[in-house]
C-alpha cells in the first residue's frame, strides 16, 4: 500500500526522479571535481541567480502564458541598472530598476490580456522592442562597467561573499523568493486563484475570479524577476554587456518544463521550478567539470527536455484522444 | 465543436488573399515615410532587388513554416537547422551537388524527428522544438567544432546560387519566387493544403473525416526541413563563409514575418501571399532604416510595435466578423 503510494508520487513527480538521476550520474562521472566543495558552492551560486529567473517564468506558466521577453528583460534591466548606478549610486538605481522591471512585466500582461494578443506573439514583440533598446544604450556593442560599490566591497566581491561559510547573497535572494513564493502560491487568495485562471479561464471567470488581473499580476512577477536576476548577473560580471539575456529565456523555460511545470497552465510550484533549475545547472555543471565541449552541453539538455515531454505524455493518466 | 467549426472564417480566409489589412496600410505608409525621406534612394532597382535578396532565405524558411503554424504548431528549431544546413555546406563546399544534398537530408532529418514528436506522440510543439533546437545545437557545435567555415576551392556553381543572376535578378530571390509559388499552389489547390487547414482549424472534425493529423503534421514539417535545408545552402553561399551560431535568433525572424503576414498561432488560418508580404514588409524595416540612417536598434524597436499594433488590427477585425 505504501509502496504503491511512493510509487505514485514518483509518476506524479517525474522531475524528482530526473534530478535525482542526473545529480548521481554528475557525481560518478564528475566525482573528484563535482563533489569538492567549491565547485558545489559555485553550482549552489549559479542555481541561484538563474533560479530567479525561473521562478517568474513559473508564474506566467501557471496562468497560462508564455513570456519570450525575460532574457531581454534582463539585458535591459542589467544596463539601466550599470548607467543608473554610474548617475546617481547604486541604492536608487536598484530601486527604480526592479520598478522598471515590473513595468515591463506589466506591459506584457496588459499587452496579452488588454489588447488579447496570444502572449506568444505579444511577449515577441516585447522582446525584439527591448532588444532595440538594449543596442540602443550600449552603442550597439561593448559593455559597461559598473563603479560603485556596495557594503564597502565591489559587487563581484559582494557576489562571491560568502555567509556563515555556506550562504551567498544570490542564493539568500533565491531562497527567500523561493519560500516566499512558494507560501504566497500556496496560502494566499491570489495565489490559489492563479491555478484556476491557468486551469479553466471560463470556470474562473464565472466563479468571480479577474482572470485579466491575475494574469497581470503573474506577468508583473516574471519582470520584477527579470530584475532582481539582472542585479545579480551584473554584480557577478562587474559589468553589464548587451548580449548578458542571450538564450537567459530560453534555458528559464527548459528549466520550468524539466520541473514538470506545464505550459498549458494550472500546473507548478515552487519545488517543480526549483528540481528544474537544479537540474539543468548540474547538467551545465558536470559537463563543464568533465572537460566536455558546451556543444554536447546544449545536446544533452535537448535531449532531456524530449525525454522529460515523452515521459510526461507515458506516465499522465488521463487518455489522450484526437 | 462542429458548430464551432463553421464559426471560423477558415474557408474564407483561405481564399480572400490578404486578410490582414493592417498591415497592409502600416507598410504602404511606412514606405512613403521611407521614400520621403531617403530621397530617391529607396525606389531604384538596386536598392529593391538587395532588399529582396537580403530577405530570401528568411523568406524561404517562413513560405515553407507557414504550413506549420497553420496545423497549429511552431518550430523554433529552425535557427539552428539552417546553421546545421550552412556548415554541412561549408565542409563540402567543392562539390555543390553533395552540399545540397547533404544539406536537405540532414535538415529533412531534423524535420522528421520534430515532426514524430509533435505529430506522432503529440508534444507540444513549443518546448518541443525548443529541446531539438537544443540538441541541433550541439550537433551543430560539434560537426563544425564551433569554428568559421570558409569555402576552401573556388567553386562557381555554389557561388552562383547565393550570388549569381538569372535575367538581372539574383539567384536566390528566385529561388524564394519559386518556393512560394510552390507552396502556394499546394496549400490553395491541393487536398493536402485543405487538410492542413483542417489540421489546424479542428482536429477532432479532421480526424473523423478521415484526415491522419500525425501524417500532415509530420509532412509539413518535413517539407519545412527540406526548404531549411536550401535555405542553408543559399545562406552560406550569398558569402562563401558561415559562422555556425550565425542562424540562431533567424526563427524569430521567421516567426514575426508569418504572423505580420497574418496567420494565426493557434491554427486554421493564414496564407503563404500574407507570409511573402510579411517577409517584405520586415525587409522594407531593416532597408528603410539603413537608408534613412538609422541603425538597427531603432528597427527593432519600430518592429516590435508595428507587431503589437497589427496584431490589434487582426485582434479586432476577427471580433467583428463573429459580431
Amino acid at each position: 500500500m505504501k509502496n504503491n503510494k511512493a510509487l505514485n508520487f514518483l509518476k506524479e513527480h517525474n522531475a524528482v526522479v530526473i534530478m535525482i538521476l542526473v545529480f548521481v550520474a554528475a557525481v560518478i562521472i564528475a566525482s573528484p571535481k563535482f563533489t569538492k566543495l567549491t565547485n558545489l558552492f559555485n553550482l549552489a551560486m549559479s542555481i541561484g541567480t538563474y533560479g530567479i529567473l525561473a521562478i517568474g517564468l513559473t508564474f506566467v506558466f501557471i496562468v497560462g502564458g508564455i513570456d519570450l521577453s525575460i532574457g531581454y528583460q534582463v539585458a535591459f534591466c542589467g544596463t539601466m541598472l550599470v548607467i543608473l548606478t554610474n548617475a546617481i549610486g547604486l541604492a536608487p538605481a536598484l530601486i527604480i530598476v526592479l520598478s522598471i522591471g515590473l513595468s515591463i512585466g506589466y506591459l506584457n500582461g496588459t499587452i496579452v490580456t488588454r489588447l488579447k494578443i496570444p502572449p506568444l506573439i505579444g511577449t515577441l514583440a516585447v522582446m525584439t522592442a527591448l532588444n532595440g533598446l538594449v543596442l540602443l544604450l550600449n552603442n550597439n556593442s561593448g559593455n559597461l562597467s559598473i563603479k560603485d560599490t556596495i557594503f564597502g566591497m565591489s559587487l563581484p566581491e559582494f557576489y562571491r561573499l560568502h555567509i556563515f561559510g555556506f550562504l551567498s547573497p544570490s542564493i539568500v535572494i533565491a531562497l527567500v523568493l523561493f519560500v516566499g513564493f512558494a507560501l504566497f502560491l500556496k496560502y494566499t487568495r491570489p495565489g490559489a486563484d492563479m491555478y484556476v485562471t491557468g486551469g479553466n479561464r471560463e470556470a474562473g471567470a464565472f466563479s468571480g475570479i479577474n482572470n485579466g488581473r491575475l494574469t497581470r499580476i503573474a506577468y508583473s512577477i516574471c519582470g520584477l524577476c527579470s530584475a532582481v536576476c539582472s542585479f545579480l548577473l551584473v554584480s557577478s560580471l562587474g559589468a553589464s554587456t548587451y548580449n548578458m539575456g542571450d538564450g537567459l529565456d530560453i534555458t528559464a523555460i527548459c528549466a520550468v518544463v524539466i520541473g514538470g511545470v506545464k505550459m498549458q497552465g494550472g500546473k507548478g510550484n515552487m519545488a517543480m521550478c526549483f528540481m528544474g533549475v537544479v537540474t539543468i545547472q548540474v547538467i551545465n555543471n558536470a559537463m563543464i567539470k568533465i572537460g566536455l565541449h558546451s556543444s554536447m552541453q546544449s545536446l544533452i539538455t535537448g535531449i532531456v527536455v524530449i525525454l522529460v515531454l515523452v515521459l510526461d505524455k507515458l506516465t499522465s493518466k488521463k487518455a489522450v484522444n484526437a | 465543436m462542429q458548430l464551432k467549426a463553421k464559426e471560423k472564417p477558415v474557408f474564407k480566409a483561405r481564399n480572400g488573399g490578404i486578410q490582414n489589412l493592417g498591415i497592409f496600410i502600416i507598410m504602404l505608409v511606412f514606405i512613403v515615410i521611407v521614400v520621403a525621406l531617403s530621397g530617391s534612394k529607396f525606389l531604384t532597382p538596386t536598392n529593391l532587388l538587395n532588399l529582396l535578396r537580403s530577405i530570401s532565405v528568411t523568406g524561404l524558411m517562413a513560405v515553407a513554416t507557414t504550413l506549420v503554424m497553420i496545423t497549429g504548431n511552431i518550430d523554433l528549431s529552425l535557427g539552428w537547422m539552417i546553421g546545421l544546413a550552412a556548415c554541412i555546406t561549408g565542409v563540402h563546399s567543392d562539390n555543390t551537388a553533395e552540399a545540397l544534398v547533404l544539406a536537405i537530408l540532414a535538415c529533412a532529418a531534423c524535420g522528421a524527428f520534430n515532426g514524430i514528436l509533435v505529430g506522432v506522440l503529440k508534444l507540444n510543439a513549443f518546448i518541443t522544438t525548443l529541446g531539438t533546437m537544443y540538441a541541433f545545437k550541439g550537433i551543430t557545435m560539434m560537426y563544425s567544432d564551433g569554428k568559421m567555415l570558409t569555402a576552401s576551392v573556388q567553386n562557381d556553381s555554389l557561388k552562383f546560387i547565393g550570388q549569381g543572376n538569372i535575367l538581372g535578378v539574383p539567384t536566390p530571390i528566385w529561388i524564394f519566387l519559386i518556393a512560394g509559388l510552390i507552396f502556394w499552389f499546394l496549400l490553395k489547390r491541393t487536398t493536402f493544403g485543405n487538410r492542413i487547414y483542417a489540421v489546424g482549424a479542428n482536429p477532432v472534425s479532421a480526424k473523423f473525416s478521415g484526415v491522419s493529423s500525425a501524417r500532415i503534421i509530420m509532412a509539413t514539417y518535413i517539407l519545412t526541413g527540406i526548404v531549411t535545408g536550401i535555405a542553408g545552402v543559399v545562406f552560406y553561399s550569398k558569402v562563401m563563409s558561415v559562422q555556425p551560431y550565425s542562424g540562431a535568433g533567424l526563427e524569430f525572424d521567421v516567426l514575426t514575418a508569418i504572423v505580420l503576414g497574418g496567420t494565426s498561432v493557434s491554427g486554421g488560418k493564414g496564407n503563404v501571399l500574407g507570409t511573402i508580404i510579411g517577409v517584405i514588409f520586415v525587409g522594407i524595416l531593416s532597408n528603410g532604416f539603413t537608408l534613412i540612417g538609422l541603425g538597427s536598434n531603432a528597427q527593432y524597436i519600430t518592429q516590435g510595435v508595428i507587431l503589437i499594433l497589427a496584431m490589434r488590427a487582426d485582434v479586432m477585425s476577427t471580433r467583428g466578423m463573429k459580431v
